[in-house]
């Protein structure tokens, strides 16, 4: 004999369900930009990296005057 | 954004003006299912948690507390409970265990609650002799399995240190040191009742007030046995081995303003100097179903003899004062 589910029963499984797909990363609030940023760390690294790298390069061409645009004036120093 | 005949300016309707961002909840949403699973947390609180696992198990805590007696420990005390990845704020996460959590209950705002014994004391002995000495013992014994008390043996403690710092001291004789002994009335040097004789004891009371405090100190004693409290590990032991000990969360003196509460007021000037630990550490696997499940069984145990505690005061004379919340 089977009986209906209370609405108490049903209101638990679908918790479980979102916390299931919480606990898998299936979850829509890890698909945002930010959401599967948080959860990857091969992109925080890469991010790191990239972040050394245009440090690296401020501190190897910080000397470097870059042309000026043509029409605009010529950096004073 | 559509072009039009005047000024047009952005609409932020539907942007969220919110957002959360968690880099690892793993531990929380495990913890958060299986609370629901045990039917510990109740699925209407996921909604009054925005959906947020963290919040869902603050709510599951509360709630929990709230069904072990949280009004009447609310009477008396002020605690606060927390679940968090390390055993105190200043203790280093253990890496290698990444799956432990600690439940932990402290003292709120550093607030201690106090309970006077004298007028207590003084009606039971009017009735036997040993019931004083018993009543005391069993109510700070039941409570310390818990929570630490601060009484006449930590005043005296306190009283013997100044001692000896005064004695190294040319005028140490000029030194007025408090006098914990001459506070501890007389009937505390009785001993204590075994428990059958308490029970016969108790069988003979007629005064009424007296009836109520001695049923209630049996049944805080009774509910204080209802868990073991496990030992913690060397590996927690070593995590908390720069803190202080823990705060008091209960003050017990036998009348106000005695020679013991003097030495707790002196003393708690250096009781934040570092770090205290907190009073109740479990260590807990979320991971772990039948972990969880033994944690807040004993948490609940620790709540119910906390409420129990309460309600024992508030049947003692003389403490209407010390009421914290109503």
């Amino acid at each position: 004999m089977s009986r209906n589910p209370t609405r108490k029963e049903v209101a638990k499984r679908a918790v479980l369900a979102e916390l299931e797909r919480l606990r898998q990363g299936r979850h829509a609030r890890y698909q945002t930009l930010m959401g599967r940023f948080a959860r990857c760390q091969d992109l925080q690294q890469s991010a790191a990296l990239l972040v050394a790298a245009v440090e690296a390069s401020l501190r190897t061409n910080n000397r470097t005057p870059l042309d000026a645009p043509p029409g605009w004036l010529p950096p004073v120093s | 954004m559509a072009q039009g005949s005047g000024l047009v300016l952005p609409r932020f309707g539907t942007v969220p003006v919110v957002h959360r961002l968690v880099a690892d909840d793993r531990l929380a949403v495990m913890l958060a299912k299986t609370l629901l699973e045990l039917d510990i947390a109740v699925p209407g609180d996921w909604q009054r948690a925005e959906r947020d696992p963290t919040s869902f198990i603050r709510l599951t805590l509360e709630q929990w507390i709230q069904t072990h007696g949280g009004s009447a420990i609310r009477r008396r005390f002020l605690l606060s409970a927390v679940i968090s990845n390390s055993p105190s704020d200043w203790a280093e996460r253990d890496e290698t265990k990444p799956n432990q959590l600690f439940l932990i209950v402290e003292p709120s705002e550093a607030t201690c609650g106090c309970a006077i014994f004298g007028p207590t004391l003084a009606l039971l002995e009017s009735i036997h002799p040993q019931l004083p000495a018993t009543f005391f013992h069993l109510f700070v014994g039941a409570l310390n399995t818990w929570i630490r008390i601060y009484d006449f043996r930590d005043a005296e403690e306190r009283a013997e240190t100044l001692r000896e710092w005064a004695a190294q001291e040319p005028d140490g004789a000029e030194y007025e040191l408090p006098d914990v002994a001459g506070s501890v009335p007389p009937c505390m040097r009785q001993a204590v009742l075994e428990n059958s004789d308490l029970a016969h004891v108790n069988d003979r009371i007629n005064d009424s007030t007296a009836k109520k405090l001695v049923d209630a100190e049996i049944s805080l004693d009774g509910v204080s046995r209802g868990v073991e409290r496990p030992e913690l590990g060397d590996d927690v032991g070593e995590q908390l081995s720069d803190c202080n000990p823990p705060l008091p969360c209960l003050l017990a003196v036998f009348a106000d303003g005695d020679a013991i509460a003097g030495c707790f007021d002196e003393e708690a000037q250096g009781m934040m100097e570092v770090e205290p630990e907190p009073n109740i550490i479990m260590p807990f696997d979320p991971t772990d179903t039948a972990s969880i499940q033994r944690t807040f069984h004993m948490f609940g145990v620790a709540c119910q003899t906390i409420a129990a505690a309460s309600r024992v005061i508030d049947l003692m004379p003389g403490n209407d004062q010390w009421i914290i919340s109503r």
